[in-house]
């Protein structure tokens, strides 16, 4: 208790009292500020509104008077003269005004940004001749930062380049934002000014003001940038980073040593960037200092290093980024490294990570299971001559042990150093890391590439791995073209050992192997490439020889034919040489590489028609026979030409009236329809027509039209999967622009749409695009009876196909016919016809066509002799 | 002579108050000049130059913006669009699909065209199992890159996110955040304008985007939320970021970046661990443990704040869902705090220690437990009769007034710098709504607070809680 009232006693007096008046009147002082900021408030805003509106005013005063300044031209009226006379008394009365004299320069500030040319130049000449650029140079007195940067950008933007001497002592000023302003007017207000800007900064150039100036030098006109090495070796930091900057931006490799030498700089900026410059200009010297600098560097920069050295180095450079990834810590540094070892080596590293341990493959028991599989007895004779085939035989009645096939792997060593011995340097195969398995495949693939034919597995990794092994030699593979025939009846006679090696060895052969695998995959390019995507089919799955037809359009399947009207290269693509899926395809192939071989330049110009017949609409696939019987049945005289002319016209008109019927301005025709959207449509007819051309009966051709027909669908299918309902709403208006029967069906989807505006407005289109659609049906009929004249025309150039056939030397391959009707069809009407604004149309799509496959054709054999040159 | 004592102990505990009560006014009248001061140098500093001249640089450095969803079905498409469209030319949108319930990841397969892509990690990253990393088939969306993961909540989702990206900096948003589409040119000015520090991390101003008008995933017209408790986090907003955080910024002292919208440097973030998985107040962690590495590495940085309003979002209108929010927010805070602890008023973090700190503790952690102890006290001095009215009645006012004084400041301040809401009806209701705040909104963001403390130092479980997005109103 005792010390309760001590504690009580002492503390008492100290108890500061508060007055509630000081309370009070705190609260009087902070109401007080409350309604001062209020008033504040709405004063700021009112006096922000009312300067907006005065400007905008002005703006509109002065706007038009700037225009006439800027477009005024000498060789005008009297009367004219006198109104611009009479302006420039006005404008300088009115720039008396202070505010006057501000929103012009904001006018003129505005417009430097929209006008060029001759106009620009005299709104600059303008600025000075008001006089307004003395301001500028009055504010740059000022000490306010502020006002002085203002100035400067005023007399940079307005390009005063008298300025650049008053600016210039600015670019080292203490104060940030001046500094900046004067630099950037500096480098752009003449071509000599980033010189001295590099030669006299003494401060930090941050990363932004250098994004700035180079932005600032990249938009000088006529600019030859001085040789930046100059300032590799200034002390400034900043400025040697700028300058390795601007010597990667602008290419000047002919700095290799100061390069190198920057790679050992202190600074991780200036080490990436000089690393940078490294792998840009391909410095193969600077791999040793990459090398001894990488493990004092940081994480980032090793990144760059490794990168660099996955770019530059060769094989030399795995043990060290074999080192790397031994020694490094960092995940990121140590997937750099392997990344790196895989870019110079491929597949040296391969996934480690879940994979199931498995016995070795037996490749015998594959090819043994997957011989019976074709149905072709022609195939399966081919199997049994083939050496490859029995000696798969033998395999199968004894498997050969690992021990063995590592045996049978030394001995492909050995062959392979007799190759390069003897000069062929064919096969690059040195890799001791590969497996039994991968090279007696690869042996096997290489030798009998045509062997995916009897079920071999021959995937896009195993041609990748042929193109690897093997080093092209352009002269003699061109040598090879030239020859005849190919030896390959000679291999289905070996059927020993030393006969197989020797066939190996053989030039002719292994010429001929090469051709083959650089064939094979330039086939497999085209597949690739034209091919419309398959659900479910990775890239790495195995692609069987057998794989024709290579447009696998399925009939059933909306969806692929959304993804070649959406797909632009699937529209080129469609018009190159396609493979189609035919047993005679091998025999087509072999009959045009013998061709190739024989041919002079001038044949070959023929050749290229000959590859038309390739051509084929993989709609067809599934109803069209044998290309054999098709030619037999164009000879045929039962086939009713007439109705088949008739389809192929009403088609094209299908897709040219509404072209026809919005003739009023280009650029309309241009958004209604794409060129590849019509080149597909048409080609789509032309296929389905030429399928009725082979056909035995108008009933089939027609039948094929409309399946032709009934699968396609709008274009507008896509797009609407994809966007919302105002974009809905907009694109219905584009229906209706270009809709036809295709789209009323698509409309008709639409009326399910979750949108009721959508909905409405689906239905309010279908409608109206019925009527017109009727319309143009009525207009037709009008047409099909005026054209009667043409249709006979074009019925002569049918008759006229046995000709055509003979002038390019067909033989056989009755998939040829098809394309050729097309070609001669198209030609005939464009003879026939030009007074026709409608097959006016038709033939600038069908040359469009035409055009592209000859392009294509023509360029086929130097496709195939880049390949062969890798 | 006991009632004297305690007396004597009321007289101390008024002067606490009184003492707190002052500080507070102090700091807040110094946020005012410093935010002020600021603002002003930033309009002055950014009048010049034009931003989009910069957007295809060659030097232009590369952002990756990380969202993460979970259960984002209903909006995740409009929103990727959204961020797609921005004005950069080197960045990518990284979606972290946070093992969502609901059809988010179908959604973005669908409407996107993804296919699945190989990618490594590194099995010592912390993070819930990668399902699938999933790129688009589609040239027009080769920005975007989907990340399909097992449920780990926000912060794994950033930090798996954080980790995959392969940028210089790394941006995290709350995917149905509205960025406006210069808004990464902002970002690279600020990550890049500084020469003598690094900047490790920048945040912005987040906007409330209820009831503005947005089409095709921008921002058509701004309007004044309809809602009554999003208009008052409206004004809240506007308070904290263009007053509170301004100041913070100006004195290098921000100690939190608004988890909508907050970039950092990768390296730094990668070298600290990412985010904290264990706390909910991932975005304020982050930056204590990014500075304190910093600070100990003795290296020069900063934390950049942008005013400029480049983010908005949706707030929450339900009074559920806004007290979860908020009592999320206190938990987190209180967390970060007790975290590192080792920071109050040490002088070896510099500011960090001897300012942003203690301010955390004693006005963003303590001020609700004290309001809340003030309130009882008041209470129980009125029962025992030994209240003095008088002082109370004017303390009372006091407070009252410097809340609406400096509330009318913000509002003064918004008209001046960007002056979003045009009409007059919005200012009046805006200053209707600061007369008012002390007595509606303000109760329930102490309640809220309480709870979150209540909930934390009892170890009551507790988690995100869940916030149901209406979707921005279409035009």
């Amino acid at each position: 208790m005792g010390i309760l009232k001590f504690t009580y006693l002492l503390l008492l007096p100290l108890v500061p009292k508060i007055d509630a008046d000081l309370l009070w009147e705190l609260t009087q002082i902070f109401s007080g500020l409350g309604i001062i900021y209020l008033v504040i408030a709405f004063v700021f805003r009112n006096r922000i509104l009312h300067k907006n509106k005065a400007v905008r005013q002005r703006k509109k005063e002065l706007g038009p008077m700037i225009s006439n300044f800027l477009f005024y031209e000498d060789d005008v009226s009297l009367q004219e003269k006198y109104n611009h006379v009479q302006l420039k008394l006005d404008i300088r009365e009115l720039l008396k005004d202070n505010f006057n004299r501000k929103v012009l320069v904001e006018i003129l500030l505005d417009l430097q940004k929209d006008i060029s040319g001759d106009a620009r130049f005299r709104l600059f000449s303008l600025y000075k001749d008001l006089g307004l650029h003395l301001d500028a140079f009055q504010k740059l007195k000022s000490w306010r930062w502020e006002i002085i940067s203002q100035a400067i950008l005023e007399l940079t933007q307005l390009q005063v380049e008298e300025s650049y001497g008053f600016i210039k002592k600015f670019i080292n000023h203490r104060k940030g934002v001046i500094r900046k302003q004067a630099q950037m007017a500096t480098v752009s207000l003449k071509h000599e000014g980033i010189v001295y800007f590099l030669d006299t900064c003494k401060y930090r150039i941050s990363e932004w003001q250098q994004l700035k100036l180079l932005n600032e030098i990249r938009n000088l006109e006529d600019f030859q940038p001085p040789r930046f090495k100059a300032w590799l070796t200034a002390k400034n930091k900043d400025v040697v980073l700028f300058s390795l900057r601007l010597i990667k931006y602008y290419k000047q490799n002919d700095a290799n040593s100061s390069l190198i030498q920057l790679v050992k700089h202190n600074n991780d900026q200036i080490k990436i960037e000089a690393i940078n410059c490294i792998k840009e200009f391909v410095v193969f010297e600077a791999l040793d200092t990459l090398k001894t600098v990488f493990w004092k560097c940081s994480p980032s920069v090793k990144l760059v290093l490794l990168d660099t050295v996955a770019s530059l180095g060769e094989d030399n450079e795995i043990p060290f980024l074999k080192m790397v990834e031994n020694k490094e810590n960092n995940f990121m540094v140590k997937s750099k490294a392997l990344s790196a070892i895989n870019t110079i080596s491929p597949e040296t590293v391969l996934p480690t990570h879940g994979i199931d341990a498995y016995p070795d493959y037996d490749a015998s028991q594959e090819v043994l299971d997957e011989i019976p599989a074709p149905n072709s007895k022609e195939i399966t004779e081919e199997i049994v001559k083939s050496p490859v085939a029995e000696e798969e035989n033998v395999q199968k009645e004894k498997p050969l042990s690992i021990e063995e096939q590592i045996i049978g792997f030394t001995k492909d060593i050995a062959t392979d150093w007799q190759v390069k011995k003897e000069g062929q340097q064919l096969i690059n195969d040195t890799d001791i890391n590969k497996t039994v398995r991968s090279e007696v495949g690869a042996q096997q693939e290489l030798l009998f590439p045509e062997s995916e034919e009897v079920g071999f597995n021959l995937s896009e990794e195993n041609i990748m791995e042929h193109r690897e092994e093997i080093e092209f030699d352009s002269d003699d593979i061109f040598e090879a073209l030239r020859k005849n025939e190919p030896q390959q009846t000679d291999l289905t006679d070996l059927n020993s050992e030393e006969a197989y090696w020797e066939a190996v060895l053989d030039p002719e052969y292994i010429d001929e192997s090469i051709f083959e695998v650089c064939f094979m995959e330039e086939l497999d390019e085209i597949l690739s490439i034209t091919a419309p995507p398959k659900q479910g089919w990775a890239p790495d799955e195995i692609l069987p020889l057998d794989f024709l037809p290579i447009i696998a359009q399925d009939n059933e399947e909306n969806t692929s034919v959304q993804t070649r009207i959406t797909d632009p290269l699937w529209n080129i693509e469609v018009n190159e040489e396609v493979v189609h899926q035919d047993e005679l395809f091998a025999e087509e192939l072999q009959r045009i590489l013998n061709r190739i071989k024989k041919a002079d330049d001038a044949e070959q110009q023929d050749l290229t028609d000959d590859f038309i017949p390739f051509v084929i609409d993989a709609e067809a696939d599934k109803t069209i026979r044998p290309i054999a019987q098709s030619e037999e049945e164009l000879q045929s005289p039962e086939v009713n030409e007439d109705v088949q002319t008739q389809a192929i016209e009403e088609e094209l008109e299908e897709i040219i009236l509404p072209w026809e019927n919005n003739q009023s301005s280009t650029e309309d025709k241009a958004d209604q329809l794409s060129l590849p959207d019509i080149d597909l449509e048409y080609e789509e007819v032309v296929s389905a027509a030429s399928i009725g051309a082979s056909a035995n009966d108008e009933q089939e051709a027609l039948f094929e039209l409309n399946a032709v027909l009934e699968d396609r669908v709008s274009i507008f299918n896509e797009l609407f999967r994809t966007c919302d309902a105002e974009s809905k709403l907009i694109l219905l208006d584009e229906i209706l622009a270009v809709g036809d029967e295709r789209d009323l069906k698509f409309l008709d989807t639409l009326s399910n749409d979750e949108d009721q505006r959508v909905r409405r407005k689906a239905l309010a289109i279908a409608e109206k695009l019925e009527e017109y659609l009727n319309s143009i049906s009525d207009n037709k009929q009008e047409n099909s009876s005026q054209k009667s004249d043409h249709k006979t025309t074009i019925e002569g150039q049918m008759n006229a196909q046995g000709d055509l056939d003979s002038d390019l030397d067909l033989e056989g391959g009755s998939t040829e016919d098809i394309f050729d009707i097309d070609f001669q069809l198209d030609t005939a009407v464009s003879d026939e016809v030009d007074s026709d604004a409608s097959v006016q149309k038709e033939e600038e799509l069908t040359s469009s066509v035409s055009n592209n496959i000859l392009d294509e054709i023509l360029s086929f054999p130097a496709k195939l002799m880049d390949k062969l040159n890798g | 002579m006991d009632s004297g004592l305690f007396n004597v102990i009321l007289e101390y505990i008024n002067i606490v108050f009184m003492m707190f009560t002052i500080t507070l006014f102090l700091i807040f009248t110094t946020m005012g000049y410093l935010s002020t001061r600021n603002s002003i140098h930033y309009k002055k500093k950014n009048s010049f130059g034009d931003l989009s001249k910069i957007m295809a640089s060659p030097l232009a450095p590369s952002i990756t913006i990380i969202a993460p969803a979970y259960n984002e079905g209903l909006t995740i498409v409009e929103n990727i669009r959204s961020l797609l469209s921005l004005q950069y030319v080197n960045y990518e949108v990284m979606v972290v699909n946070d093992g969502s319930k609901d059809d988010t990841l179908e959604k973005m397969i669908a409407a996107y065209d993804l296919v699945k892509v190989e990618r490594d990690i590194d099995p010592e990253w912390k993070c819930k199992p990668i399902r699938g990393v999933y790129k688009s088939g589609q040239r027009s969306f080769s920005k975007l890159t989907v990340i399909d993961k097992e449920n780990g909540g926000k912060s794994d989702a950033l930090n798996t996110g954080i980790y995959l990206a392969e940028s210089k900096y790394v941006g995290c948003i709350d995917v149905d955040c509205l960025l406006m589409p210069d808004s990464l040119l902002h970002v690279v000015k600020s990550f890049f304008q500084r020469s003598k520090k690094r900047v490790i991390a920048v945040g912005g101003v987040v906007r409330v985007a209820n009831s503005c008008k947005i089409d095709g995933g921008q921002l058509e017209e701004i309007r004044m939320p309809k809602n009554w408790l999003a208009k008052f986090q409206l004004l809240e907003y506007t308070r904290s970021f263009l007053l509170g955080r301004m100041a913070w910024g100006r004195l290098d002292s921000l100690l939190i970046i608004s988890g909508a919208f907050g970039f950092f440097d990768r390296e730094i973030a990668l070298a600290i661990g990412g985010y904290d998985t264990k706390t909910v107040g991932e975005d304020m962690e982050i930056v204590f443990r990014m500075r304190k590495y910093m600070h100990e590495r003795r290296e020069p940085y900063t934390v950049e704040y942008i005013p400029d309003p480049l983010c908005w979002t949706e707030v929450p209108e339900d009074l559920k869902i806004f007290v979860g929010q908020r009592d999320r927010w206190s938990r987190g805070n209180l967390e970060t705090l007790f975290k590192h602890k080792e920071m109050f008023f040490n002088s070896k973090y510099g500011r960090l220690g001897l300012l942003s700190y203690p301010y955390w503790f004693f006005y963003e952690w303590l001020a609700p437990i004290l309001e809340v102890t003030g309130l009882i006290s008041i209470l129980l001095f009125y029962y025992l009769g030994i209240l003095n009215i008088d002082f109370f009645i004017a303390i009372t006012f006091m407070v009252y007034a410097f809340a609406i004084m400096f509330s009318f400041y913000a509002i003064l301040w918004e008209i001046y710098t960007y002056n979003q809401y045009t009409k007059t009806k919005d200012i009046i209701t805006l200053m209707l709504f600061a007369l008012i705040e002390p007595f509606v909104y303000h109760p329930i963001v102490t309640f809220s607070a309480i709870k979150g403390n209540y909930k934390k130092l009892f170890n009551i479980k507790a988690g995100w809680g869940t916030i149901t997005r209406k979707g921005f109103s279409k035009a």
